[in-house]
C-alpha cells in the first residue's frame, strides 16, 4: 500500500471528503497524505481496519465526550519531526527543541491515559512516553514549561546565585563606572552559566537518543489515531454503513448513497439530497435521464463511495457491498485541456485508451458521464453502444449515463432518472434565476428507477428550457420545430 | 518637572512606544521605564523586529533592553540565544517572524534580551491576550518608526512618541516634524462607521500587512450621510484622486494607508474641499507631509480615524548618532509651545 507518490482522489467528492476531515495535528495530516487505496491483495488489512473503524465508531457513539477530549490533544500538538531528527543527527538540542519534545510527551502521556482510561480497545500500540517528561521535568510537580532547572547540574546552581547577587549589586550602584564594573562581571558569569547550560543540554540530548524508537513510533501512532477517529467522525456526521467486500465479479450494491459534499450544499439552501440507489452489474449499467436530472450527482456518488471504501472509509449509504476493485476511473468529459490541444473529446478518447491498458489487470470500477457528449449525436450515438460493448467484454464494472437515444445492450442493467414529476405546471413564478432553479428542482424526481427492457430517454428538455425562462421568441420556435417533427411532448 | 515619565505613564495596562524616526532613543525610553518601575508582572514584546537591533548584533553600541526578574518577553526562538537572562519557556504562540515563531519567557534573572514580536494589529492583539493570561499586569510595545507602528498603538491603551535629533540638525524642523505627527496620532474619532469597513480593517489586520500594495486591492470608500457605501476604488489607482474629488462633500474611509500621491492628485484637481472627510484606521495611516495636511485644512478638509491614539508623553533625545548634540532644554521649550502633552529628556533629567 506504500508508494512515494501522494495518491490523487479520482472524484472531486472524495477529494472533498478529505479535504474536509477533523484532522488539526500534523501527524494525522501526514497520515492522510500517506493513505493509499487498498485492492483486490489487500482484502485482509482492510477488513481489520474496519473492525478497527467499527469498534471506534461504536465506541465514539457512547461515549460522546471521548472525541472531543482527543481532538483537544490533538490541536495542540506540533511537529517535532525536526527536533527528532536533529537528536538523530547528534546535535545538541537547544531549549526551545526540548521544550517542544517535553510538551510532545506530555500531550502524547495524556492521550495514552485518555485511552487507557476509556473502555476502548485498539490495536495500536503506544508506547510509554513518561520516562521522557520526567527527564525534562526533574521536579515533582509536571509543569507545562521549560526551564534548564538548578538540579540538572550543581555548578549551575551556584553560578546563578552569584549572577543574582551581582544582578542584585548593579541595580542598586550609583555610580557608572561601579556599574560598568560590575556589568562586566555580569557578563562573565553568564558566560559561564552559558556553557554549563550547555552541558546539561547534551547531556539531555545523550539520555533523549535513547528514546528516539519511542518517540518516532510514537509520531506515527499519532497519526494513524487521529486518522483513524477523523474517520470515525467523518462516519457519524453523515449516515454511513460498515461497506461489505464481496468476491471479484459480484454486484456493487449501493442503497441510499449519499453524495456529502452536494449534501452540505443543498442543507446551506434548505434542500435534501435525494439518495441514490443502484446496483452496478459487472459489464454495463446505463442510466439515462433528463437534463438537470442528477445523474452526475448519481454517478459521483457512487464512484466516490467506491473509491471511500478503499480508503478504508465507512460507506456513506446505509447499505453497500461491492467486489475490492484494484481500480475506479472516472471520466467525465472534462479534461479538456486547451494548452495541449486537447478538446473534451480528445481527452475522452485518450482517458479510454488509458483506461483500456488498466483493464488486463484486476477489477475495476469505471464511470462515464456522457461519453461522448460533444461530438455529434450521430456518431456520439455509435461511441456510446461501443463503449457499452466494450466494457462487457473487458470484465470490469462499468457506468454509463447518457442521453443518446437507441443504445442496445441485450446485457445491460438500465436506469432511468424519474425526472419531471408533474409536466401540467411548467410556468415559471419568477424570473429571478435563483428562483427558476428552486422551481426547476422541486419538479424534479431524482430517484433512479429500473427498467426491465431497453433503454429509453424521455424528451424533457423542451420542459427544462420552458422551467428555466428561456426566451419567448427562442421557445416559439422551438416548439414550431417540435411540432413539425411530431416530437412535441 | 512635576511628575516622573514612569508615574505618567503608570496606570496604562498596555503602552506602546514609538519613534518619530530610527535613532530617536525609543530603546533608552523604554530601558528607563523597565528600570524605575521594577514590577514583576511586566511584559513586553516588539513590533516585529527593530532595524536598530541588527546593530546590537553586529556588536555597535546600541543599547539593548535589560529586562527584571520575573518581566514576560515575548520574542522570536531565533533571538532567545542572544537574550542573557535565565528563563523559562512557557509557551509558543503560532505569530512567526522572518526570526522565527515568537514564544514568550520568562525572565529568572535580570538580563538583556532581544525583542522581536509579531507585526500585525490581529497577532498583537492576541498576544496581549496570551500575555494576559500569563498573568502580566502591565504590557510594553517596543514600536517601530510612527509609520510603521499602527499594530503598537491600535493594540495599546496609551502611547509615548520619542523624537530627536537623529531627523534634523535644526530644532525648529524636529519641533514641527513632531508636531506633525503627534497632530496625526490624536486625530479625532469617527463615530459613524460601516459595519463592512469595520470587518473589512479586521480582514486585513488579521493578514499580513504585506499583502498591502501587491495589487489593486479595494482600499478606499466613498461613504454618504446614511452610512452607505457608495462607490469604491483602490487608492493606488489614478482613479481614486477623480473619485474623491467626484465625492468630496462625503467621507472617505480608508483601509490601509492614504499616501502622499493621492492626496497630491487630490489638491490638484479641486480647489475647494468643503465637506470632504478623510479617515482612516489610525493616525500612523496617514503618510502625509505637514505641508500637504495644512493645504487640506485650509481647504477646508477635515481628517478623523477610527481609533485615536492616547499620546501620553513624547520624549526627546538631543544626541545625533552622526555625533553633534543640540541643547536639551531648548529643544523641550520649543516642542512643549506647539504639544498639548509633557516632554521629556530621559537622560537630561536623571543626572544627579
Amino acid at each position: 500500500m506504500t508508494s512515494l507518490q501522494i495518491y490523487k482522489p479520482e472524484t472531486s467528492a472524495t477529494q472533498w471528503v478529505l479535504a474536509n476531515l477533523n484532522l488539526s495535528s500534523p501527524y494525522g495530516r501526514k497520515a492522510l497524505r500517506a493513505l493509499r487505496p487498498a485492492n483486490s491483495q489487500h482484502r485482509g488489512l482492510l477488513e481489520q481496519t474496519f473492525d478497527e473503524l467499527a469498534a471506534l465508531i461504536d465506541f465514539c457513539r457512547r461515549e460522546s465526550q471521548f472525541a472531543q477530549q482527543a481532538q483537544a490533544i490533538f490541536r495542540q500538538l506540533r511537529n517535532i519531526a525536526g527536533s527528532v531528527l536533529n537528536l538523530q543527527e547528534e546535535r545538541v538540542p537547544d531549549e526551545v527543541e526540548l521544550f517542544e519534545i517535553k510538551l510532545f510527551a506530555i500531550h502524547f502521556c495524556n492521550l495514552t491515559a485518555l485511552i487507557k482510561g476509556s473502555s476502548l480497545n485498539l490495536s495500536l500500540v503506544f508506547d510509554d512516553l513518561q520516562p521522557v517528561v520526567k527527564l525534562l521535568n526533574p521536579d515533582e510537580m509536571i509543569i507545562s514549561t521549560f526551564h534548564l532547572h538548578d538540579s540538572y547540574l550543581p555548578e549551575l546552581k551556584e553560578i546563578r546565585n552569584e549572577k543574582r547577587q551581582l544582578e542584585s549589586r548593579i541595580l542598586s550602584a550609583t555610580d557608572a563606572t561601579t556599574s560598568e564594573m560590575l556589568r562586566k562581571q555580569r557578563s562573565e558569569m553568564v558566560r559561564c552559566e552559558k556553557e554549563l547550560e550547555f552541558r546539561v543540554r547534551s547531556n539531555l540530548g545523550t539520555q533523549l537518543r535513547n528514546w528516539l524508537p519511542q518517540m518516532n513510533r510514537s509520531m506515527e501512532t499519532l497519526g494513524h489515531f487521529e486518522l483513524l477517529l477523523a474517520k470515525a467522525d467523518a462516519a457519524l456526521r453523515w449516515p454511513s454503513c460498515r461497506p461489505q467486500l464481496l468476491e471479484n465479479g459480484a454486484e456493487l450494491k449501493a442503497v441510499d448513497a449519499i453524495n456529502p459534499e452536494i449534501l452540505e450544499i443543498l442543507k446551506a439552501q434548505n434542500k435534501e439530497f435525494t439518495p441514490v440507489t443502484l446496483d452496478v452489474i459487472k459489464g454495463t449499467t446505463l442510466i439515462t435521464g433528463a437534463n438537470m436530472g442528477g445523474k452526475s450527482v448519481a454517478l459521483m456518488t457512487i464512484a466516490s463511495n467506491a473509491e471511500l471504501v478503499r480508503l478504508g472509509f465507512y460507506a456513506f449509504a446505509s447499505k453497500f457491498s461491492m467486489p475490492l476493485f484494484d481500480c475506479i476511473c472516472h471520466i467525465a468529459g472534462d479534461g479538456q485541456d486547451q494548452t495541449s490541444g486537447l478538446s473534451s473529446f480528445g481527452a475522452e478518447v485518450i482517458q479510454l485508451k488509458e483506461l483500456s491498458e488498466l483493464t488486463p489487470h484486476g477489477c475495476g470500477l469505471a464511470v462515464f458521464d456522457e461519453f461522448a457528449r460533444s461530438t455529434n449525436p450521430y456518431e456520439g450515438r455509435r461511441f456510446v453502444q461501443a463503449l457499452g460493448e466494450f466494457l462487457q467484454q473487458t470484465g470490469w464494472h462499468g457506468i454509463i449515463a447518457t442521453h443518446y437515444d437507441g443504445i442496445d445492450l441485450p446485457d445491460a442493467a438500465c436506469y432511468q432518472v424519474i425526472g419531471l414529476k408533474n409536466k401540467g405546471q411548467l410556468k415559471p413564478v419568477s424570473g429571478d434565476m435563483r428562483a427558476l432553479i428552486d422551481n426547476l428542482c422541486a419538479s424534479m424526481d431524482y430517484r433512479l428507477r429500473k427498467l426491465d427492457g431497453q433503454s429509453e430517454v424521455p424528451h424533457d428538455a423542451l420542459h427544462i428550457a420552458t422551467l428555466l425562462d428561456a426566451d419567448p421568441r427562442f421557445l416559439k420556435l422551438l416548439n414550431k420545430l417540435y411540432s413539425h417533427t411530431g416530437k412535441k411532448a | 518637572m512635576t511628575v516622573s515619565l514612569s508615574r505618567l505613564v503608570a496606570d496604562c495596562r498596555c503602552l506602546a512606544i514609538i519613534g518619530t524616526e530610527k535613532n530617536a532613543g525609543k530603546t533608552t525610553v523604554l530601558n528607563h521605564l523597565l528600570a524605575a518601575d521594577r514590577q514583576t508582572d511586566l511584559a513586553i514584546t516588539s513590533i516585529g523586529y527593530d532595524g536598530e537591533d541588527i546593530d546590537q548584533v553586529t556588536g555597535t553600541d546600541k543599547p539593548s533592553v535589560y529586562v527584571g526578574r520575573g518581566t514576560l518577553v515575548a520574542t522570536a526562538v531565533d533571538l532567545l540565544g542572544q537574550c542573557d537572562f535565565t528563563r523559562e519557556l512557557l509557551c509558543f504562540t503560532g505569530f512567526y517572524t522572518p526570526l522565527g515563531e515568537v514564544v514568550i519567557v520568562r525572565a529568572l534573572s535580570d538580563g538583556y534580551a532581544l525583542i522581536a514580536g509579531p507585526s500585525t494589529t490581529g497577532q498583537m492583539t492576541r498576544l496581549t491576550r496570551m500575555l494576559q493570561d500569563k498573568k502580566a499586569g502591565r504590557i510594553i510595545i517596543d514600536g517601530a518608526a510612527a509609520r510603521r507602528s499602527s499594530a503598537a498603538v491600535s493594540t495599546a491603551d496609551g502611547c509615548i512618541l520619542a523624537t530627536g535629533a537623529s531627523y534634523s540638525p535644526d530644532p525648529d524642523a524636529i519641533v514641527e516634524h513632531t508636531a506633525h505627527i503627534a497632530g496625526m496620532l490624536t486625530l479625532p474619532a469617527e463615530g459613524k462607521v460601516p459595519e463592512s469597513i469595520l470587518q473589512a480593517l479586521r480582514l486585513t489586520e488579521e493578514d499580513n500587512d504585506k499583502t498591502f500594495g501587491a495589487g489593486q486591492v479595494i482600499d478606499c470608500f466613498i461613504v454618504d450621510s446614511n452610512n452607505q457605501i457608495i462607490a469604491s476604488a483602490s487608492s493606488l489607482d489614478d482613479s481614486a484622486a477623480d473619485l474623491i474629488t467626484d465625492h468630496k462633500t462625503q467621507r472617505i474611509f480608508f483601509i490601509g494607508a492614504i499616501t502622499a500621491r493621492l492626496i497630491q492628485r487630490v489638491l490638484e484637481r479641486s480647489r475647494s474641499l468643503h465637506g470632504l472627510k478623510l479617515i482612516a484606521a489610525d493616525g500612523t495611516r496617514f503618510l502625509l507631509s505637514p505641508a500637504q495636511c495644512a493645504e487640506l485644512k485650509r481647504r477646508g478638509a477635515e481628517l478623523a480615524v477610527l481609533r485615536p491614539v492616547n499620546l501620553l508623553a513624547v520624549t526627546v533625545n538631543p544626541k545625533s548618532p552622526d555625533g553633534f548634540s543640540l541643547d536639551s532644554a531648548t529643544l523641550r521649550q520649543k516642542l512643549k509651545t506647539v504639544l498639548s502633552v509633557e516632554v521629556f529628556d530621559i537622560i537630561a533629567d536623571n543626572q544627579p
